[in-house]
């Protein structure tokens, strides 16, 4: 039980580094030119630990980390058009 | 008797001539210079308006609105009668025979329980100039009209007057066409101190500085000596000139450039006025509030009542209890306009406006702070003050309480901490176009282009149009800082205390920073050319860019004045206020910093390299120290982890001033936006006058728009909140609010018991250092900025508008601020002594005082008191 709740956690981390990587490429867009190099390979070697880590774990361990990933990203999409949707209403009501 | 020449109204005509009329009546008998006129006795409007049936208090219709418009029109309406006409026909000639043909008239309401010490109607009834011999009748009626608008009536009721009792006469005098004119206070209104008579004057008519419409330049003189103490000049943008041009809708022009800066009394005429406020005073035996103007170099009084005391306290505080948070109040330190508070309101969930003060929901930090603190200890946080109790336990529910917000706050804001982390300096730029694309963009009305800027976020957007989520993470740096400061402390306690503030300032890529440098880089440009260099030391800025565009010498100096305030030109002083003119729209200020270089020769950039390898020295330093330790030769552990926090805390501490950069462009697209509404209602006559707009609301500002309203139904508006919010500046706004402890102690006179010596003032440190020079108060940099290099910049408070004055100075001292503030992020980079949260320190600092500063204590020691003007 300790074991999955704590992959879970660290599921949810290491969903937050391959999101945040792969905005990454929208952030610096602008000067694609100069970082394509570090960014591909920040999102390479993330999918890469992740992919080993999904391959090696077992049990709890697998189902707590694989949880937390989904979680978090299900979380993530969610809240972000919670917010639009709020923010919406407000738009509305001041218009 | 239906009219009385003034000269023979005394007190004792209260109730025939109304308060106005009897003052002005006794000034006269005393001997004082007023201009000659009569008074349309009060019972001739009682005569006028028998028949209309005016029904006690307790039976006026609940419509009162109703009820008030259709008793104005009747008076508007009904004929005055004949023998009233030619009373004033009469009284007209009289006074004709002795004046020049070219005789205008005030007429003023003069109303039976005005200007009275309990009640004194300030501005609630209509006063009238320019009026030529042939309308006078005509703003009789008005003036009558005019004891029953809306305002006038809820005040009365208010106060539990009677209404059929309250009489109006009219005062009908000649009307001063006057160069100069102001009001006068015998005491000072805000804390009742009677010992200091307060003059504000300005350009022109009275009507700008009574309606609130002008900075008046301010006149301290000490009441018992009658000499001079202190003179404040401000800005005059804008006057009532003596003579109205016909070509004009509006009767507020703008103050000729030469003039707005200008003193607009002369020293002995501040006397002068003073001592005729003094002899106003004794005689009626209050203190008094005087209107006076001059005309030809001659002094008239035109109006003594007296003071209604403002008091501090605000009577009518929402239910809760709320903290001014300093970091936040530090920014605001004037209180909102009525529209930005309006537009403002309901972006900041934690935060509530309250008389247009910024203030934090205290409930709400109370839960988040897991320590076993009295309400008192927290409001002293809250305003950054040490707690009475330094060892607080800690509180295991809150504690609870403030982990699930930490681990929420890491969800939500996760994703977002990491894309903002190492990120090139250039990558907020992108803000730029958003900006533009959202002020352009019509379909966006000016509070939702806020949310656009701020809020609206898609998913594909990149993090650098998200300025405020960067702004709300960047404050991360000072536990970067702390833990610096602690493992530095341990590591290497023999270096000083302020060792890692040293080594966390001198940041590359601040913008702010960089404004100054942008700054200089202009005044050096002017400096290469003796036309350019000439123009801009002899010429008031506006006048001065006209003559080097003309004088087709200095297109080096414009191009680069250009492409500067296409960089900064969103910014201003007190730019969170959406009032406040940009340095794109107004560039004076910029240029007059420009000036403020070339006047002083001096080489401000090599003060930048020897601070830099002052830090490089001190960060040697660090390393030898840490050399010594254990296990250090093993990969420099200790080393690389200090230079590692270092490097964050830089990148953060950047990332707080350059998204602060951006997001005050958001209030600059809103701003504009207001500006071109404005100018559509005021080429539809809808409204008046600039700058009346942001005393609306924004639903009414609609409601104009859409023609749903006009301008009567919003002038009375515009005037009670502009006399509101005049009143709320003066006012020192409660620290607490429905928080019953005292007032925190140690800013009550900014003399710091702590110490032996009593001219020492105590505040904040913000910027590590010693230094002794003389000091320069600055109040406005918009209106002052000369300063010596060399010089200790004395200021109320500052914001990155202040920025180039830190270049020149070498230390500063501010009256208002924290560690985190503008002022202490600047003085760090710039490697200066900075002493923040002194209080009072401008009014007990005069210029030319030589006094040091102890940015490492907070300390600021008066050596040599300079005598005051």
């Amino acid at each position: 039980m300790i074991l999955s709740v704590f992959m879970f956690f660290i599921g949810i981390h290491f969903m937050i580094m391959l999101l945040a990587a792969c905005y990454r490429s929208i952030d610096l867009w602008y000067r694609i030119g100069d970082f394509w190099q570090g960014i591909l390979a920040r999102i390479a070697g993330l999918t890469l630990l992740n992919g080993i880590l999904l391959s090696t774990l077992s049990g709890n361990a697998l189902n707590g980390f694989a949880w937390g990933q989904l979680c978090y990203l299900v979380f993530h999409i969610v809240i972000f058009w919670a917010a639009q949707i709020a923010i919406s209403l407000i738009e509305t009501r001041r218009r | 008797m239906s009219l009385i020449g003034l000269d023979q109204v005394s007190q004792e005509h209260l109730k025939t001539a109304g308060g106005k009329g009897a003052n002005l009546g006794e000034l006269i008998q005393q001997g004082f210079p007023v201009p000659p006129g009569f008074v349309v006795c009060a019972q001739e409007y009682a005569v006028f308006l028998d028949g209309f049936d005016i029904p006690a208090n307790d039976d006026i219709p609940a419509d009162t609105e109703a009820f008030l418009a259709d008793i104005r029109t009747k008076i508007l309406v009904a004929p005055l009668n004949e023998s009233l006409r030619d009373e004033i026909k009469r009284h007209h000639e009289a006074l004709t025979a002795t004046r020049s043909s070219d005789l205008v008239y005030a007429v003023r309401s003069s109303a039976t329980a005005e200007d009275l010490a309990d009640a004194s109607f300030a501005g609630q009834h209509d006063t009238y100039y320019y009026v030529t011999a042939d309308s006078i009748g005509m703003m009789v009626k008005k003036c009558w009209a005019s004891l029953w608008s809306d305002a006038a009536f809820s005040y009365r009721h208010t106060q539990g007057i009677e209404h059929r009792t309250v009489y109006m006469a009219v005062v009908v005098q000649e009307m001063v066409r006057s160069d100069v004119s102001g009001v006068t206070f015998t005491a000072d209104p805000v804390s009742a101190n009677n010992s200091v008579i307060i003059t504000e004057s300005s350009w022109g008519m009275g009507a700008a500085i009574v309606d609130g419409r002008v900075s008046p330049d301010q006149y301290l003189v000490d009441k018992k000596t009658n000499k001079l103490t202190s003179i404040k000049i401000s800005d005059k943008k804008f006057m009532v000139p003596a003579r109205l041009d016909p070509e004009l809708e509006t009767r507020l022009v703008e103050v000729p450039a030469n003039l707005r800066r200008m003193q607009s009394l002369t020293e002995e005429q501040a006397a002068e006025i003073a001592m005729l406020a003094n002899r106003a005073e004794a005689h009626f035996g209050s203190p008094q509030d005087l209107e006076w103007a001059i005309q030809d170099g001659q002094l008239f009084l035109l109006q003594s009542r007296p003071i209604t005391i403002m008091g501090s306290a605000e009577e009518d505080n929402p239910a809760g209890r709320y903290i001014l948070f300093k970091p936040i109040a530090e920014n605001f330190t004037d209180p909102l306009m009525p529209l930005t508070e309006d537009i403002l309101v309901d972006l900041v969930p934690m935060m509530k406006v309250i008389h247009g003060r910024v203030y934090v929901n205290f409930n709400h930090v109370r839960s988040l702070i897991p320590l076993k603190m009295s309400d008192g200890d927290i409001a002293r946080l809250g305003y950054l003050s040490e707690p009475k109790n330094q060892n607080p336990g800690i509180s295991i529910p809150r504690m609870l309480m403030l982990g699930i917000a930490l681990f929420f706050n890491y969800l939500l804001m996760g994703v977002f901490n990491r894309r903002a982390a190492a990120m090139p300096d250039d990558f907020m730029a992108s803000y730029r176009q958003l900006f533009h694309q959202v002020a352009r963009d019509h379909s966006i009305t000016p509070p939702n282009a806020l949310i656009n800027l701020f809020l609206k976020f898609r998913f594909f957007e990149p993090v650098g149009n998200m300025v405020l989520l960067v702004n709300l993470i960047a404050p991360k740096y000072m536990l970067m800082l702390r833990l610096t400061r602690a493992l530095l402390l341990r590591w290497a306690p023999e270096l000083s205390d302020d060792t890692a503030s040293l080594l966390c300032s001198g940041t590359q890529g601040v913008l702010s920073t960089q404004m100054g440098h942008d700054i200089l880089g202009l005044a050096k440009i002017a400096k290469q050319n003796t036309t350019v260099s000439e123009l801009l030391k002899n010429k008031q800025p506006k006048d001065a860019v006209k003559a080097i565009r003309d004088s087709n010498e200095g297109e080096d100096f414009i191009t680069a004045l250009t492409e500067f305030l296409a960089m900064h030109g969103h910014r201003a002083l007190k730019e969170f206020e959406l009032n406040s003119v940009r340095w794109e729209e107004d560039p004076s200020p910029v240029l007059g910093m420009v000036r403020n270089y070339l006047l002083v020769d001096t080489n401000l950039e090599q003060t930048d390299s020897s601070i830099e390898a002052q830090r490089e020295s001190l960060m040697q330093l660090v390393r030898d120290e840490l050399r010594a330790l254990p296990c250090e030769t093993l990969g420099n552990p200790r080393t690389r982890l200090i230079e590692a926090l270092i490097k964050q805390t830089k990148y953060y501490m950047k990332l707080r001033e350059n998204s602060r950069f951006y997001h005050i462009m958001a209030f600059y697209a809103v701003r504009l936006k207001i500006l071109k509404i404005e100018q559509e209602l005021l080429n539809n006559k809808v409204m008046k006058c600039k700058d009346d707009i942001f005393y609306l609301h924004w639903d009414e500002i609609v409601q104009l728009q859409t023609g749903e309203s006009d301008w009567t139904d919003v002038e009375d508006t515009i005037r009670t909140r502009r006399m509101e919010h005049i009143r709320r500046g003066k006012m020192v706004p409660p620290k607490t609010i429905g928080i019953d402890l005292e007032e925190i102690e140690e800013y009550d006179d900014g003399y710091d018991d702590e110490y032996d010596d009593e001219k020492a003032l105590s505040g904040q440190g913000a910027s590590p250092g010693r230094y002794e020079g003389i000091a320069r108060v600055i109040m406005d940099p918009a209106t002052d900025n000369e300063i010596e290099p060399g010089e200790i910049l004395i200021a109320p408070y500052t914001d990155p508008a202040w920025t180039p004055l830190f270049l020149t100075a070498n230390a500063a001292v501010i009256e208002v601020g924290s560690y985190l503030s503008h002022a202490g992020t600047i003085a760090r980079e710039y490697g200066m002594p900075c002493v923040v949260d002194v209080a009072n320190c401008t009014s007990k600092i005069t210029t030319g005082t030589r006094i040091s500063v102890d940015g490492s204590n907070g300390k600021v020691t008066v050596l040599t008191q300079q005598e005051p003007i």
